[in-house]
């Protein structure tokens, strides 16, 4: 948690401080696939909801290391204890969250990268593909070897996305480019995390995108050690790495702070909440490494102005 | 010993493991009282926390008697989990490629599939064991992990419903889901089902023939060779009995809970079957009870942390220290009579030796 | 496939990714060989690296961190040991337990102790060591003898564990302890001293598998993150036939199948890639079938010795 976000989110409540919390919205709750201290998805996720319900002044809570099984119980236990909101923390708890919604018609229910929404039921994600295409420019125009990477958990829509954006933008840059693919099964495990970077750095990338929660980590001990680039993800990784050519900042504390704000006022629809490049709260590239030249920096900030004004659209949506 | 002290003994230990874990829970900065209350309370007196735990007792009793009738055989079923995955996965195939029959007729042949899954992945360990003196363990571990990414792929490929935002099939139809026992909840008639199949195998074990020659092999191979009961068939029976089992506890996670086969839709149940198994003394009359007791203290480990915030880790050393103490109560003290119970809840692990000894006589 | 710098990475991977499964089947084999299951070797992992991870961060010396690991897994074989001979629960149910209550503490103190940042708190751990002139040699060299120090530590205490266990008169009374422990009574050899001290050193040594991944491989404690390492050596450990240096092969069999992995799936992306995960098991199974891994644990392997009962 570096300071940056902590005036980021202190500026955004007070930016977007208009109404104020409505009488009714008292108590919102999340619930999460995996640990509150991941250094990821997990971590973002209880991070929004606390941070935002200091900032506008509601109570928290959260449940983690929800499993299948245990998701659609978890849910109810919530909505019976009366609270205004319940999330689920990905797109693993559609399912479960649509079921118990039905049920409890009076409390509003979010689905954090979710596919489906109803009456009471909102999605909130990004527009993965378009960062990860401006990723993917950046690490195709600084690959001397003509060969970057990707390195993903799970294979669904939240990182099939990410992975064709990435490739999309790459080969716009350089047509040249291979990109490697590696799918580890796994979010958390270190080591793998590692393994799998090592194995594509000696395959000859040298730009390397890794996407989990904790197991990033490890990814990102390979880049240091072997001396090529990285690409973050979540969070402006260049201050923890100095091998990180840019971020795919998916501010999912940013983004929650939105729909808690309309929550907050009574005003959640059961729509989806898409963040894209055009709302810089929740979704923005982070700082560029000193070697990325002027020329590529521009383009960028083309490329990312003609997302925003809708002239260049990257599939898929 | 006599029941009456067996049971001051589990509920001593009881006592003690929630001591023990009291304290941790004052360390992090609650109060135990209040969270023991929830953990209870909620688990078993509250109609909403009740249901919760019959809901997970479900696919634990099938489970713990997965375990049980191979273990009374003389076989470690560690393979649970595996069954489990399977099982879903086969029930999941019938039922969506099956979706008009009448529910009278659509869930038992789902049941039937599920268990045929389940049949299948414990024959593999059960023919290793039988006639190459594999060690099951070992094989029925892995086959854990293989069975997990083969489900896997199947919901993220063939499978994978659409539009689905994470690996998960189709629904299944309507009828073909479990019927609710307890109104406005999600407790199915999973249990009912386990209820029914552990009455039926404590028949089967007991008064009949068949049971009672699983029962000798499981106790003293030697004899029952002298007896000419064939060990091969009996072990490879079991396993595969165990198997049909576990299978099914995956089908009603599938049409009694979820609705669709999910990735990584059982968490660990399969290990859970073997706690069961052992807190219930192999006894299959018994393991609706530890299954009961073990799904309530999961399931109130959750409401403690939603209810009081007590810290999830604090929870699981918590549900740990309970197993160790109530296990450690259910040792026969030192100068009771070797009970033949006694040997079988020590001896049974990893294959009991005397099947090695007799390979070579 | 033989193109020497895949070859390179590929052992390289092997010992990286076999070393933590190798240093806990070890443990596993010496507690088998004495009568007792240690099926706790998963939370004793996850206690070495917590106590390693404490150990570094605190004082900033991987050796010490090194030495709290040790003596966490120490403490938890000796826990294990408690509940298996004195309590005689049955052990499989204690270690299951075990792995329990580990893996609930080690979260637990990780957040005392790390706070909310305890998945990014970096700690100092063990570069690589270069063996002079054999790091050299081309494929083995950056591979196998460009290590880090705990890897050479690994195939020092099997081969020390093969000759005491094999040849030493101490080892011989520690197996017969394990095959048949009326009779090591009878011949005056301290039964459940014995299994005591065995347990405990294998609580250690599956320990020095958590303190290789805090301080050899990450740098960091994460939660869990034995990721199953535990039970992976439990299958080495038969495979190997219950000799320390056969379940150190086996376990370093498992690192290869792991390690190789990756590298297919780059040659064959169509392929899903779930068939490449399960390969190091499919090929475990297969080895198994092949090699014929018949029961051949120590005879009295899980029950308790009962004196009274002679």
């Amino acid at each position: 948690m570096t300071m940056k976000h902590i005036v980021l989110a202190g500026l955004a409540a007070l930016m977007l401080a208009g109404p104020a919390a409505s009488d009714d919205f008292e108590r919102a709750a999340i619930v999460m696939p995996g640990s509150i201290s991941d250094n990821g998805w997990n971590q973002a996720g209880f991070e929004g909801l606390t941070q935002a319900g200091e900032a506008l002044g509601f109570e928290t809570a959260f449940s983690e290391s929800v499993h299948q099984p245990e998701q659609i119980e978890v849910l109810s236990d919530y909505a019976r204890r009366g609270y205004d909101l319940v999330i689920g923390h990905g797109g693993e708890f559609q399912d479960a969250v649509e079921r118990v919604a039905a049920r409890f018609p009076e409390t509003k229910f979010m689905v954090n990268n979710g596919l489906g929404t109803k009456e009471n039921v909102a999605n909130a994600d990004f527009y993965f593909s378009q960062i990860a295409y401006l990723m993917g420019y950046i690490a195709g125009s600084m690959t001397q070897s003509d060969m970057i990477g990707i390195i993903a958990a799970q294979k669904f829509k939240f990182t099939t996305d990410t992975v064709a954006g990435y490739e999309a933008g790459a080969k716009a840059a350089n047509p040249d480019v291979s990109v490697l693919v590696t799918w580890t099964g796994d979010w958390d495990d270190i080591a793998k995390g590692k393994e799998a970077a090592l194995n594509q750095i000696s395959q000859g990338a040298d730009v390397v995108w890794p996407t989990m929660d904790s197991a990033t980590l490890g990814s990102m001990q390979a880049v240091q050690e072997k001396g090529v680039y990285g690409i973050g993800i979540y969070r402006d990784a260049i201050n923890e790495w100095p091998e990180i050519l840019q971020s795919a900042i998916l501010d999912v504390r940013g983004n929650m702070h939105s729909y808690l704000e309309r929550a907050a006022a009574g005003e959640l629809d059961g729509v989806l909440y898409r963040a894209d490049m055009s709302n810089e709260l929740a979704m923005r590239i982070g700082s560029f490494h000193p070697d990325i030249p002027v020329e590529v920096v521009d383009e960028v900030a083309k490329l990312i102005d003609a997302m925003k004004s809708g002239a260049l659209v990257v599939e898929p949506q | 010993m006599n029941s009456v002290t067996m049971q001051c003994r589990v509920a001593a230990a009881l006592l003690m493991a929630l001591t023990v874990g009291g304290f941790l829970i004052l360390f992090d900065g609650h109060n135990p009282f209040e969270a023991y209350k929830v953990l209870f309370f909620d688990s078993f007196l509250n109609y909403w926390g009740f249901s919760n735990t019959l809901v997970k007792a479900s696919p634990m009793l099938l489970a713990g008697l997965a375990v049980i009738i191979p273990m009374r055989a003389g076989v470690f079923n560690i393979g649970g989990e595996g069954q489990i995955y399977i099982g879903g996965l086969f029930g999941t195939v019938f039922a969506l490629a099956v979706p008009d029959l009448p529910a009278v007729l659509g869930v038992p042949l789902i049941f039937l599939a599920a268990a045929i899954g389940g049949t299948f992945w414990a024959a593999i360990p059960a023919y290793l064991k039988a006639y190459r003196g594999t060690n099951e363990v070992i094989v029925t571990l892995l086959m854990n992990f293989v069975a997990i990414h083969i489900v896997s792929y199947a919901v993220a490929g063939p499978l994978l419903a659409e539009g689905a935002p994470y690996p998960y099939s189709d629904e299944v139809a309507e009828a073909y889901r479990l019927p609710i026992v307890m109104p406005r909840s999600d407790a199915h008639a999973g249990f009912v089902f386990g209820l029914a199949m552990a009455l039926i195998l404590y028949f089967w074990l007991r008064f009949t023939p068949s049971g009672f020659q699983l029962d000798l092999v499981g106790r003293n191979a030697r004899a029952a060779a002298y007896a000419g009961v064939d060990e091969k068939k009996t072990i490879i029976r079991a396993m595969l009995i165990g198997g049909s089992l576990a299978g099914m506890a995956g089908a009603i996670e599938v049409i009694g809970l979820k609705y669709r086969l999910f990735h990584l839709f059982s968490d660990g149940y399969g290990y859970d079957g073997i706690v069961v198994a052992f807190l219930a003394a192999l006894n299959p009359i018994v393991a609706p009870l530890t299954a009961l007791f073990l799904a309530g203290l999961s399931a109130g480990a959750g409401t403690m942390q939603r209810a009081i915030g007590v810290d999830s880790s604090v929870i699981e050393v918590v549900e740990g220290l309970v197993v160790v103490f109530v296990a450690a109560a259910l040792v026969a003290p030192r100068n009771s009579s070797k009970s033949i119970l006694k040997n079988l809840l020590i001896g049974g692990l990893f294959g009991h030796p005397k099947h090695n000894k007799k390979k070579e006589a | 496939m033989f193109d020497p710098v895949l070859l390179s990475d590929v052992l390289a991977g092997t010992a990286r990714l076999g070393t933590p499964i190798a240093f806990a089947a070890l443990g596993g084999v010496i507690a088998e060989r004495s009568g007792l299951y240690n099926i706790g070797l998963e939370g004793q992992i996850l206690a070495g690296a917590l106590g390693a991870a404490a150990g570094s961060f605190a004082t900033g010396s991987a050796l010490i961190g090194l030495g709290c690991g040790v003596i966490c897994g120490l403490i938890s074989g000796l826990f294990l040991g408690y509940m298996s001979i004195r309590l005689r629960i049955n052990q499989l149910v204690g270690g299951i337990a075990l792995n329990l209550l580990l893996a609930g503490l080690t979260a637990f103190l990780s957040r005392q102790i790390f706070g909310a940042q305890a998945g990014g708190a970096r700690v100092e751990g063990f570069t690589q060591l270069h063996i002079p002139l054999l790091s050299d040699i081309p494929v083995l060299g950056p591979s196998l003898f460009s290590q880090d120090p705990l890897f050479y530590l690994l195939i020092g205490i099997a081969v020390l564990a093969w000759c005491w266990l094999m040849k030493s008169h101490k080892g011989l009374d520690l197996r017969a302890v394990g095959e048949n422990p009326k009779a090591a009574d009878l011949a005056g050899v301290p039964v459940l001293r014995m299994q005591y001290l065995a347990i405990s050193v294998s609580g250690a040594l599956a320990a020095l598998a958590g303190v290789h991944l805090v301080l050899s491989q990450v740098y960091v404690f994460a939660e869990g993150m034995s990721a199953g390492k535990g039970f992976i050596a439990l299958a080495a450990i038969i495979l190997g036939r219950w000799s320390p240096i056969g379940a150190v092969c086996a376990a370093l069999f498992f690192g290869f199948c792991d390690a190789a992995q990756f590298k297919l799936q780059f040659s064959s992306p169509e392929v899903p890639y779930q068939l490449f995960l399960i390969l190091p098991y499919i090929a475990s199974l297969i080895a198994l079938v092949i090699l014929g891994a018949k029961a051949s644990a120590p005879a009295s392997v899980g029950l308790p010795y009962d004196r009274e009962h002679r």
